[in-house]
């Protein structure tokens, strides 16, 4: 299997599409924001403007979910204004003011999914937050007598990506931002039931696999694709011969791993032939990827790397995600400090006027994180709008809040129109329906023909205030 | 980093509606709101698996021992890897291993194989790790070659290189069409090498030599083979089958070949490759004799390989791999810095070690008043914790460390005695008073590892018993409840916090079940060192155990729960399930009791001794055999069968 590269998106753009992401590498870890975060590109220069300028083309659809954990505080969250046009934002969420009309805010919308299946309330959010699975049996204590297992189901990003994933070098790609839980709590992408896809935590891992070899002579490139591919040649030849020797159980996790293979086969097929296109500088090194104190740097630069990936095509299907359920990180970084970790945050009483402006300020800084990227998205000009116009993120949580371990009402947040697929600038109230139709109505705006995601059960079509 | 793996787990659990996470002089207490649905039942018991029990019928084990069941294929793990490639190459490539993605973890360990899974990530990681591996071997290739490949004998010393390094890299003989299709691939490497060197590029290639570009290919192409990258087991011959037998799932049962047996021998005792020894048995047919497999696994557990690879498995169950990121709240804990974390470490390390290898008998790992201890862990434990005494100088030990003191000293002698500290790095084994300090809950890292960053914490406490050392994880959580903690009482200790628990009903059919354990290691503070105070107030270390097969009942302080965890049948049960998890890298099977109670005989009757354990495990059928699945599904029906387990 032999794609070639995607002329359409790359031909002409090439030239200020360098010169742009250039710029972005000029940008990429300016240093500790701290506070408020400052869009990198409040002042691009008009002359990107030309970037995908093309209008005879239409630009690619991209999706990226985005993930922070342990619930919110709805009452800071929502609008003080009735269900409608977004006029006006919560407290917590102040920070998107400027993004208002470009995101969708979501009331009564339930992971009705995970009030089934075994585990507590954290595994059982994870496993369905965006596959609308229920969380299956397997050997994870935590549980109401039976034992939690893995997601039950494939996720929103990677349903998507096996459609439009083979236009890129990467199908999808996964970041974490200090994700030390390698369990269900842990992992929010599902390539399939039982098959958790774990994130890269390391930036400066990322932006080797996105990027390393950009700059080198074509013919370097070529020779160390033909060995690569010689190579793996003889690996998948390997796994052919041995398939038809194992049995039932152990062919199946081959034929998993032999699929990654021919993925990467392809990939590197991609990107022998499109080197050069893309550029930029390699985020600064960060010694303690996992420590607590680099977690607002670590974040930073995975955003930056995330845009990087999207805006030079290498992916058009991502996940960031933000630590984990039950996370035990404590914000070290903000001023003044806060008084602990944010799982223990988030449990605090309502009543309690110590912890509870911790969590909130804890809460306020995921919601700068996410106006961070947005803002990177919707500075990048692509087409007649922005790359965030093309783009559609949501950011989603297993739980609503942390001291009830409540799993109805959970603070969704969208942005971005999905070229033109999603209307936006809206602040819905559901009521109480299923998340199943939130995540069939992404896949319906990637115009994929679908008629239930997830559990079917819980299926009841898709979201028509939504879809354009 | 702080960070619970698997303990957080639980912790999640037993959260769930109840957990208030009270901080000192913040909060204290819950109230529970309206329940939005019906009330929970308050929970009674815990229930204990059967597994842990002996059979009710014991007579049934007269037929019904032996039992092999299904597992899936065995991925090597980032430390098999790491130890592999060191065996193979001779280079320790930690740094190269340090960037696969984690394993995830499944029954507290990280080799369960049927989370070992591959995704896009890990084969990117295989193959720049390989190609890193590849440029070693060609730099090396004089010492792991036996011949060098020149002139007209190139092609005949890469054959036989291709069946030297193939058959460690593998594990297991080449098959001459494997042979010949890397010979194929190494000819292919050196064409495409002589083509490069003609291109009006070649400068752009530097030193290119053809023979090694051969090599290197080959290299990377068997170090991304699923027979470098896992533990393939396709089996010999057929020594029976399950059939329409309720409890045995369906399949036949085939020996393991000689090679695929040394493998798991190896990985189980070294989590490494076999060595030179251990393939020549293989390849002359003989580890299929229980005898010889037997004294090999004798032979091997006296390489220094085995304590780091059995080490695996201890630090894993007792969560001591997670010591080295303790984190302390500096503002706390002045006295508690992060360098502590290793000496701890090292002293869980020695203690559980010493008892396994020396003492030979596990029942003292509960109960043992020995350690080990350096100066600087010395000094740490002396200052003592709240109204500890403390010796006449700032290194001297307080009176837990009464290191071989005659009880009829006079008290100036006693405390003259007490000076006997070791000095230098070195750790020293040193007696303590048994009344203060005895057997592991007591060591320094489960102590400072069980208690939160900023205070202590008997729920941790007590789900590192019960979750770890009683194998019984906690009972079903209540339905979703509305919990708000009122604000705090900043006059209570730890313990008069955590008592709130057990006013409240919802609370109260969890938290009875681990913060009375926990209650009986109140003498210990955050840090691990021995108090008779807190805030102020006595310490009360009391506590009870409940729900368990052999040992409930009140106690009083950590050494009355040391000798209970070390009279309890429950707990050398749970021991039995721990190891055989690691060791088969799955969870059991209903299908086993017979053999877990096997398993439980010889250890009781070797008075617990750890390595009579291992070897009965290796001696079992479920270790020298693989259950070949029968089913005619093709293999999308068994993904789809699998996820719906």
């Amino acid at each position: 299997m032999r794609h070639k590269p995607n002329q359409r998106f790359h031909s002409k753009a090439s030239p200020s599409r360098r010169r742009f992401l250039e710029y972005i590498g000029a940008g990429v870890g300016a240093g500790s924001l701290g506070g408020l975060p400052l869009p990198l590109f409040s002042s691009l220069p008009t002359s990107f403007a030309q970037v995908g300028e093309a209008s005879e083309r239409r630009a690619p659809q991209r999706l990226l979910l985005f993930y922070t954990p342990n619930g919110t505080k709805k009452e800071l969250w929502r609008p003080s204004h009735e269900p409608g046009v977004l006029t006006d934002l919560g407290p917590i969420l102040s920070a998107l003011a400027p993004h208002k009309n470009k995101i969708n805010l979501f009331d009564g919308v339930d992971l009705k999914a995970a009030l089934e299946g075994p585990g507590g309330p954290h595994q059982r959010g994870m496993a369905s937050l965006f596959s609308g699975a229920v969380i299956t049996e397997g050997d994870f204590v935590g549980g109401d007598g039976r034992k939690a297992g893995w997601g039950g189901g494939v996720t929103v990003d990677q349903f998507i990506a096996q459609y439009i994933g083979a236009e890129t070098p990467f199908r999808s790609l996964e970041l974490g931002v200090r994700v030390v839980e390698n369990m269900p709590r842990g992992r929010v992408s599902y390539g399939g039931a039982n098959m958790p896809l774990p994130p890269e935590n390391n930036p400066s891992q990322v932006y080797q696999r996105l990027f390393s070899g950009a700059n080198e002579p074509e013919a370097l490139t070529r020779r160390r694709l033909r060995r690569r591919q010689s190579a793996l040649d003889s690996v998948l030849e390997d796994f052919r011969r041995l398939e038809g020797k194992l049995d039932t159980r152990d062919r199946a996790k081959l034929q998993q791993h032999a699929q990654s293979l021919r993925e990467l086969e392809r990939r590197l097929a991609i990107s022998g032939s499109g080197s050069g296109l893309c550029q930029t500088q390699s985020p600064p090194m960060i010694s303690e990827i996992m420590s607590e104190s680099s977690f607002n740097e670590v974040a930073r630069q995975q955003v930056d790397l995330m845009v990087s990936a999207l805006a030079c095509d290498q992916t058009r299907v991502g996940s960031l995600q933000c630590s984990t359920a039950v996370n035990a990180c404590r914000f070290s970084f903000l001023e003044p400090s806060v008084s602990s970790e944010g799982h223990s945050l988030s449990h605090a009483g309502d009543s309690n006027e110590g912890m509870q402006p911790d969590w909130e300020r804890n809460l306020t800084w995921y919601a700068e994180l996410f106006a961070y990227l947005i803002a990177q998205l919707d500075a990048i000009p692509e087409g007649n709008g922005t790359l965030l116009d093309n783009t559609v993120v949501l950011w989603g949580n297993e739980i609503s809040r942390g001291n009830t371990h409540d799993l109805t009402d959970i603070p969704f947040v969208m942005a971005g129109g999905a070229g033109g697929a999603l209307r936006t600038g809206q602040y819905l109230n559901y009521q109480g329906i299923a998340h199943n139709q939130l995540l069939l109505s992404l896949i319906h705006a990637f115009g994929i023909e679908a008629s239930t995601f997830g559990a079917e059960h819980l299926n009841n079509g898709t979201l028509s205030e939504i879809l354009t | 980093m702080f960070k619970w793996p698997s303990l957080v787990l639980l912790y999640g659990a037993a959260t769930w509606g109840c957990e208030s996470k009270l901080k000192p002089n913040i909060e204290a207490g819950v109230t529970l709101s309206e329940p939005q649905q019906e009330a929970p039942e308050p929970r009674e018991s815990v229930s204990v698996s059967p597994m842990l029990r002996p059979p009710s019928e014991p007579e049934i084990c007269e037929s019904r021992s032996g039992y092999v069941p299904p597992m899936v294929i065995r991925r090597l793990t980032r430390a098999e890897y790491r130890n592999t490639a060191r065996s193979l190459i001779g280079v320790d490539v930690a740094d190269l291993v340090g960037g696969f993605p984690p394993e995830e973890e499944v029954n507290g360990f990280d080799n369960q194989s049927k989370s070992l899974q591959v995704s896009a990530l890990h084969v990117e990681q295989f193959l720049e790790a390989s190609e890193r591996l590849a440029d070693i071997v060609v730099n090396r290739f004089e010492t792991l070659s036996p011949c060098v490949p020149i002139n007209d004998e190139a092609d005949r010393c890469i054959s036989s290189f291709i069946k030297d390094f193939g058959l460690k890299a593998w594990r297991r003989p080449l098959s001459e069409s494997e042979v010949s299709r890397l010979l194929g691939l190494y000819r292919a490497g050196v064409e495409g090498a002589k083509e490069d060197l003609r291109a009006p590029q070649a400068y752009l290639f530097g030193e290119l030599d053809p023979v090694s570009d051969g090599i290197s290919l080959v290299v990377s192409a068997l170090l991304q083979s699923p027979h470098f990258l896992y533990r393939v087991e396709i089996g010999s011959e057929a020594v029976g089958a399950y059939v329409n037998d309720p409890e045995r799932e369906e399949g036949d049962i085939k020996r393991l070949s000689d090679y695929e047996l040394a493998s798991r021998l190896s990985y189980l005792l070294w989590k490494d490759m076999p060595d030179d020894q251990l393939f020549s048995a293989a390849a002359a047919g003989q580890l299929n004799d229980p005898e010889v497999l037997i004294s090999q696994a004798e032979r091997m557990l006296l390489d220094p390989k085995a304590s780091e690879g059995l080490w695996s498995f201890f630090e894993q169950w007792l969560a001591i791999d997670e010591v080295a990121d303790i984190d302390k709240d500096q503002s706390i804990f002045p006295t508690y810095n992060n360098d502590l974390n290793a000496l701890l470490e090292t002293e869980a390390r020695l203690f559980i070690e010493d008892i396994v290898f020396e003492q030979r008998d596990l029942r003292r790992l509960f109960n043992s008043p020995q350690t080990f201890i350096n100066a600087r862990l010395a000094s740490h434990y002396a200052r003592g914790g709240e109204g500890a005494e403390r010796g006449p100088t700032e290194v001297v030990l307080s009176e837990e460390w009464a290191f071989n003191v005659d009880p009829k000293l006079s008290e100036e002698e006693r405390r003259a005695s007490y000076s006997v500290i070791p000095n230098g790095d070195s750790f020293q084994r040193v007696d303590l008073n048994p009344q203060r300090r005895s057997g592991l809950l007591t060591r320094g890292a489960v102590l400072a590892l069980t208690t939160k960053p900023n205070m202590g914490d008997p729920v941790h406490r007590g789900l590192y018993i019960r979750e770890r050392l009683l194998c019984t994880p906690l009972p079903p959580p209540p339905p979703d409840i509305v919990v708000i903690a009122p604000d705090p009482d900043p006059t209570l200790t730890t313990r008069e916090q955590f008592g709130v628990h057990s006013s409240e009903p919802a609370c109260e059919g969890c938290h009875k079940l681990v913060d009375p354990l926990g209650f009986g290691l109140e003498s210990f503070d955050p840090m691990g060192r021995f108090r008779t105070l807190e805030n102020g107030k006595p310490i009360d270390d009391s506590g009870e155990i409940i729900s368990t097969l052999d040992i409930d009942g009140t106690f009083v302080g950590s050494q009355a729960l040391g000798q209970r965890l070390a009279e309890s049948e429950q707990v050398q049960r749970c021991v039995v399930l721990n190891l055989m998890r690691y060791a088969h890298g799955r969870s059991e099977s209903p299908g086993e009791l017979c053999d877990i109670d096997s398993h439980y005989g010889q250890f009781q009757s070797s008075g617990y001794d750890f390595l009579t354990l291992l070897r009965s495990i290796i001696s079992s059928p479920a270790f020298s055999r693989l259950h070949i699945d029968r089913a005619l599904t093709t293999a999308q029906d068994a993904m789809s069968q699998r996820s719906g387990e």
